[in-house]
């Protein structure tokens, strides 16, 4: 199913696998909630 | 928020919730596997109704829909509950518990239909969480949502009841479904339900015109094997769907299978190979970033129409969906 959290960045570091969550998508969901308390 | 729930039955002492094919029986006060519905005192209500936990603008690539409107922009919702129990929900914060228990915004159908036209967007997204668990928020929104000439796009993994859908397919534009393997032992294991109903739901959606869309994530151990996936692809091939994207994307540890290591990319290449090898015409691999199978082919010409990076798009289709090289119909909705 759809990440709710957008795109997920996976790098290898010293063989342990790190994960980051980002990014451009998920600041549009901050973005889409920052509307939403402006509009209701 | 309360509501009454559609399709159930009463039985005896208990209530039969008809939604979906786990048919719960719930004594008075039980709740279903999906944690939205509960009998109170022989009234099935369900508790996602008009209380979101997400709301987010997506580019519909996202779904991922990739053949449907591309370049636009869809409000995408959830609220918590799901009718699957996967062991690798990458949601399972929402998905994997009440709407009791998350925080959540208070937003009728008409609510969400003008949030959706004030910003821009084509369409609204029943996602994140199977929409099934929220059915008649949904289907109150589509209908909405409809009348207003916005697109309805349902991301589910198609684990309903045909009568349910029957009812729904009227409002729904474009779906992708999840078809998480061809094995029902495996599916159980892995999602604690049943292939059989899933491969109705995308005939069904097929038979309706509803554009579709399957997405086939490959969990190592679990859906991996490439002898069941050329037996899924087998059967998409015989049953009509080769017009069908397929998605096959690469898995994360993520929840109870946080131990497994991601999918390897070559098996995905080598997956797609195999499913373009079929007679599939649109095949792509999401996940691992851009390749060959970000973007969209001619089926006639091979030239790129639609070339991706990440979310963004440069596109060569006309408006009118046919390729600028040799004016070949590609199959989805573009306008």
């Amino acid at each position: 199913m759809e990440n709710v959290m957008s795109v997920t960045v996976s790098w290898m570091v010293s063989g342990n696998e790190c994960f980051i969550v980002v990014s451009l998508a998920f600041a549009r969901c901050l973005i889409g909630s920052i509307y939403y308390k402006n509009v209701f | 928020m309360r509501h009454e729930a559609k399709y159930y039955r009463k039985k005896g002492n208990t209530v039969i919730c008809e939604l979906c094919p786990n048919m719960c029986r719930l004594l008075n006060g039980e709740t279903g596997k999906c944690r939205t519905r509960t009998n109170r005192h022989g009234m099935l209500i369900t508790e996602a109704y008009a209380n979101p936990c997400a709301l987010h603008i997506d580019p519909v690539e996202k779904k991922p829909l990739y053949h449907f409107l591309p370049g636009t922009s869809t409000l995408s919702l959830a609220t918590a509950g799901c009718n699957l129990a996967c062991r690798n929900c990458q949601n399972h914060d929402i998905s994997q518990t009440s709407p009791l228990e998350t925080q959540n915004l208070d937003l009728q159908p008409d609510d969400i239909v003008v949030m959706a036209i004030q910003k821009g967007c084509s369409s609204i997204s029943y996602t994140y969480t199977d929409p099934v668990a929220y059915y008649e928020y949904m289907l109150d929104t589509a209908q909405k949502a409809n009348e207003k000439g916005l697109k309805n796009i349902m991301v589910s993994a198609g684990y309903i009841n045909p009568q349910p859908l029957d009812e729904l397919l009227p409002f729904i534009d474009a779906a992708n479904i999840d078809l998480k393997t061809f094995d029902d032992n495996v599916y159980h294991e892995l999602s604690g339900v049943h292939l059989k109903p899933v491969l109705n739901t995308l005939l069904k959606l097929k038979e309706a015109g509803v554009w579709l869309e399957i997405t086939n994530l490959l969990v190592p151990t679990y859906s991996d094997d490439v002898a069941m996936i050329e037996k899924m692809l087998d059967w998409l091939v015989e049953n009509g769907f080769k017009s069908v994207p397929i998605h096959y994307n690469r898995f994360v540890p993520t929840y109870k299978l946080h131990y497994l290591h991601s999918t390897p990319i070559a098996l995905l290449l080598q997956v797609a190979e195999m499913a373009v090898s079929k007679g599939m015409k649109y095949v792509y691999v999401g996940n691992i970033g851009p390749n060959h199978y970000s973007n969209t082919y001619c089926p006639v010409c091979q030239a790129v129409l639609l070339y991706r990076t990440g979310y963004s798009i440069r596109s060569k289709l006309n408006n009118y969906g046919k390729c600028d090289e040799c004016n070949c119909e590609l199959d989805g909705v573009w306008k």
